[in-house]
């Protein structure tokens, strides 16, 4: 049953801190990339979607895993995909970044073993950018969106964006997608996905979990 | 036939006197113990060549007659004991009946006995457990033990003995720990002819604040801590912790410093030394122990003592709670003594203080009060019930901590800062020098440790949380919710997951999780057997001077004026600057008369 308050969803999520993800799965379940989301979400009671809206549309949050191995992330967070004609139609403000990002449960979990039913769920948390955090993804997404609204797209590499990253997303490089300029001119290109950088969920986790004091060296 | 054979009963003597008679300092424990509770008021040890040629223990206590001379050589025989019952009350030292058959089963033993209302001494030789010889001979009222040859007829245990200097050193200790525990017992131990310890017997009934208890203690600690020992008596609703403390300032490397007894009866118990090292934790340097004389006082039927072969090891009903009384009572005295405002000691900062606990000075008192070992514990219990029907409270009879405005740092005249590092001031006495660095930690650390102490600790919740595997104890100890509370109090959040694995949720913020499971499974294991959690709050005390460490200016730091006053105020509101948490020391003085001498006008 989908959880009807945040509290509700938190308290599930801590429920699960410390089991592996054999213990909540049944054994049908596809294996590979994003099994690991697919499993706490269901844990959760949220139903599986590929919507553009947050995974928990009532509460407006969106549930994300990040993998981690010894407290640090292993890859970037996806946050959705990013189609070139409805990229041009969007602002800020009514982007599916923005709504996505508005509220995340981040649900950390220990990549360290190689099997996907002994890796051990974290301990989950309620993340909202501040508003530092928001003009940073802000400003990535307004540069992103103009280079492909113009049809830039093919300019646009993996180092540009601080905080959230446009990158191709798809099974192989040969993958087009028809797309369309502010102009109206139709091309085709890559497949793209809007990804938060690792430094900066890092970041949001280290703010959560703060480092080891015991871990810096002493001063004299 | 099978091959099983009951053991002729000489080596079944000699397997059991293995665990009584570990070196000749066990012989000296055990006939000195037999010597008290004969209610001697004067003992005599004499050894020779280490204890191995000879021990003799002389005592003017009651003496035997001829067939208990005899008798007392068979295991298991005993005056002290009847029936199981007496065990709950014991108030001897010995009550096995175990000492003199395990002796005599390794050595040459020679017992001379003249009870006081008999003319003539009984005599019995012993000889690898075997009576070689009874008769009858002259000797003064009490009885004197001799060994010879000890382990005559065991040399491989000969084989793991040390050197006789070292031999003798923990006869010396023995004797010391036993004098401490009955100062109103005289003791004298005499070592291949030359006395090393006279202790005259102090009165009966007196406190430690009394000058022949002082005495006593100097004596067996040593003379040149006679400056920085200081009186102690505490009690709690549940004990009464008396006795002698030792200023931080003069430390030991070992453990031998730490001399507890229960009741009066000298014990090693790791339990209660862990609770003294405890409260002394901070104020130490790195890798020193403290050096206390205390007796804890507690109703006998809260105490079982028969729990070890040599009886050096007691079991408290409640040991968390006995521990954290002695960490409690201990801890008070130590923050509200001021050391480095006491007169004498030599390498600190001195300055004169009213109120403040005053170190000792010479005396000579001695006496010949009649000897009742265990009266003091009797008006200790006394005056506890008459504390108890008054109030609950916690009382402490420590002189309080004088800090009069004339007597602190900051009224000192500041000189400058040398070095970058050291601050110097005009002190009455010399030049005194602190290290900012450290002082500042010291100052920054003891706050942090107040806050820490005085609320619900934070918790850290771990970002994936540990799995560990427990054995039974550890299990034992996470199904007890006291002591689950306990740790979560420290900010330690642990849950069972499995029937032999636990989860380790959350820790104190800042302990590093690599170590967490290490954390756990001390504290869990210490609860189990000790029912506290000290090396948690060890832990929490090291990550306090880490934290300090890195809050405090650095040495090279240039200070303003008003910033040296400011931590010179900070360091007046706390009296336990000795070092630094990591045991640096904050404060040196280079006194006038060492000057003076530098430039000849001494």
């Amino acid at each position: 049953m989908m959880p009807r308050t945040e509290r509700v969803l938190l308290a599930r999520a801590l429920a699960l801190a410390g089991r592996p993800l054999g213990d909540i799965a049944t054994g049908s379940e596809a294996r590979g990339k994003g099994a690991a989301g697919a499993l706490v979400e269901r844990a959760l009671g949220i139903a599986p979607s590929s919507r553009p809206e947050p995974d928990l549309p009532a509460l407006g949050i969106e549930v994300k895993t990040l993998p981690v191995v010894g407290g640090r992330l292993v890859e970037s967070t996806w946050v959705c995909s990013a189609a070139p004609a409805a990229l041009a139609q969007e602002t800020w403000v009514s982007s599916r970044v923005r709504a996505k990002l508005a509220r995340v449960l981040f649900v950390p979990v220990d990549a360290s073993a190689t099997s996907l039913a002994e890796r051990r769920i974290g301990t989950a948390f309620l993340w909202s950018p501040s508003a530092a955090d928001e003009a940073l993804v802000r400003g990535d997404w307004e540069d992103l969106a103009d280079l492909v609204a113009r049809g830039l797209a093919s300019v646009i590499s993996a180092r540009r964006g601080r905080a959230l990253q446009l990158r191709p997303k798809a099974r192989d490089a040969r993958q087009r997608r028809r797309a369309r300029t502010a102009d109206g001119d139709e091309y085709w290109a890559r497949p793209l996905g809007f990804y938060l950088r690792r430094a900066f969920v890092q970041r949001v986790v280290d703010g959560v979990f703060p480092p080891d004091v015991e871990d810096q060296p002493s001063r004299s | 036939m099978g091959g099983i054979r009951v053991l002729d009963s000489a080596v079944a003597d000699q397997i059991a006197a293995g665990e009584v008679v570990e070196r000749p300092a066990s012989v000296v424990k055990e006939l000195v113990e037999n010597a008290l509770d004969a209610g001697a008021s004067h003992v005599d040890v004499h050894v020779q060549g280490g204890g191995l040629e000879r021990i003799a223990v002389l005592d003017d206590g009651g003496g035997m007659d001829a067939a208990d001379a005899v008798l007392c050589f068979s295991r298991h025989a005993t005056s002290k004991l009847r029936v199981a019952d007496d065990l709950r009350c014991l108030r001897t030292f010995g009550f096995r009946g175990e000492a003199l058959a395990a002796v005599a089963s390794v050595a040459r033993v020679t017992l001379t006995t003249r009870a006081a209302d008999t003319e003539v001494a009984q005599q019995v030789r012993v000889e690898g457990g075997r009576v070689a010889r009874v008769g009858e001979a002259g000797a003064p009222r009490g009885t004197r033990v001799d060994v010879e040859d000890l382990f005559f007829n065991t040399p491989a245990r000969k084989k793991f003995l040390k050197a006789a200097r070292t031999e003798v050193g923990y006869v010396e200790d023995t004797v010391a720990s036993g004098a401490l525990a009955t100062p109103s017992v005289a003791f004298r131990l005499v070592v291949d002819g030359k006395t090393a310890l006279d202790l005259p017997a102090a009165p009966t009934n007196v406190t430690p604040e009394h000058p022949s208890r002082i005495e006593r203690t100097v004596g067996c600690l040593g003379k040149h801590l006679r400056p920085h020992l200081f009186p102690f008596v505490g009690q709690t609703e549940l004990l009464t912790l008396a006795g002698h403390v030792v200023a931080p300032l003069e430390t030991r490397r070992d453990l031998a410093g730490v001399h507890l007894s229960v009741n009066g009866r000298p014990v090693a118990d790791r339990g209660l030394v862990q609770a003294v090292r405890t409260a002394f934790r901070t104020l130490l340097e790195v890798g020193r122990q403290p050096i206390v004389a205390l007796d804890l006082a507690i109703d006998p039927e809260l105490v079982d003592v028969n729990v070890h072969p040599r009886k050096a090891e007691v079991r408290f009903a409640d040991p968390r709670r006995v521990h954290g009384h002695v960490i409690g009572l201990l801890s008070d005295f130590l923050s509200r003594t001021p050391w480095l405002k006491a007169p004498a000691p030599a390498r600190v900062f001195t300055l004169s203080s009213t109120g403040a606990p005053a170190p000792m000075a010479p005396t000579s008192t001695t006496s010949a009060a009649p000897v009742d070992v265990h009266s003091y514990h009797q008006r200790v219990r006394e005056a506890l019930a008459r504390a108890d029907a008054g109030s609950n409270a916690r009382g402490l009879a420590v002189p309080a901590a004088g800090t009069g405005a004339a007597t602190s740092f900051s009224s000192l005249r500041v000189v400058g800062q040398v070095g970058g590092t050291y601050l110097v001031l005009d002190g009455p006495d010399g030049m005194v020098l602190i290290d900012q660095h450290a002082a500042h930690e010291r100052v920054v650390f003891e706050r942090l440790r107040a806050a820490r102490t005085q609320t619900q600790a934070p918790s850290q919740p771990l970002l994936v949380p540990l799995q560990v595997e427990l054995g039974a104890l550890e299990l034992a100890a996470l199904d007890d919710d006291g002591a689950r509370a306990l740790l979560e109090r420290h900010g330690l959040v642990i849950e069972r997951f499995g029937p032999r694995t636990a989860l380790i949720k959350a820790l104190p913020p800042g302990l590093s999780a690599k170590k967490a499971e290490l954390i756990t499974r001390d504290a869990l294991a210490e609860l189990a057997r000790q029912g506290s959690a000290g090396a948690l709050d060890e832990r929490l005390d090291a990550l306090c001077a880490r934290l300090a460490c890195h809050a405090a200016v650095r040495a090279g730091d240039a200070l303003a004026h008003e910033g040296v006053r400011a931590l010179l105020r900070d360091l007046d509101a706390i009296d336990l600057g000795a070092h630094c948490p990591h045991g640096r020391p904050v404060v040196r003085t280079l006194r006038f008369h060492e000057l003076a001498g530098w430039f000849d006008r001494r």
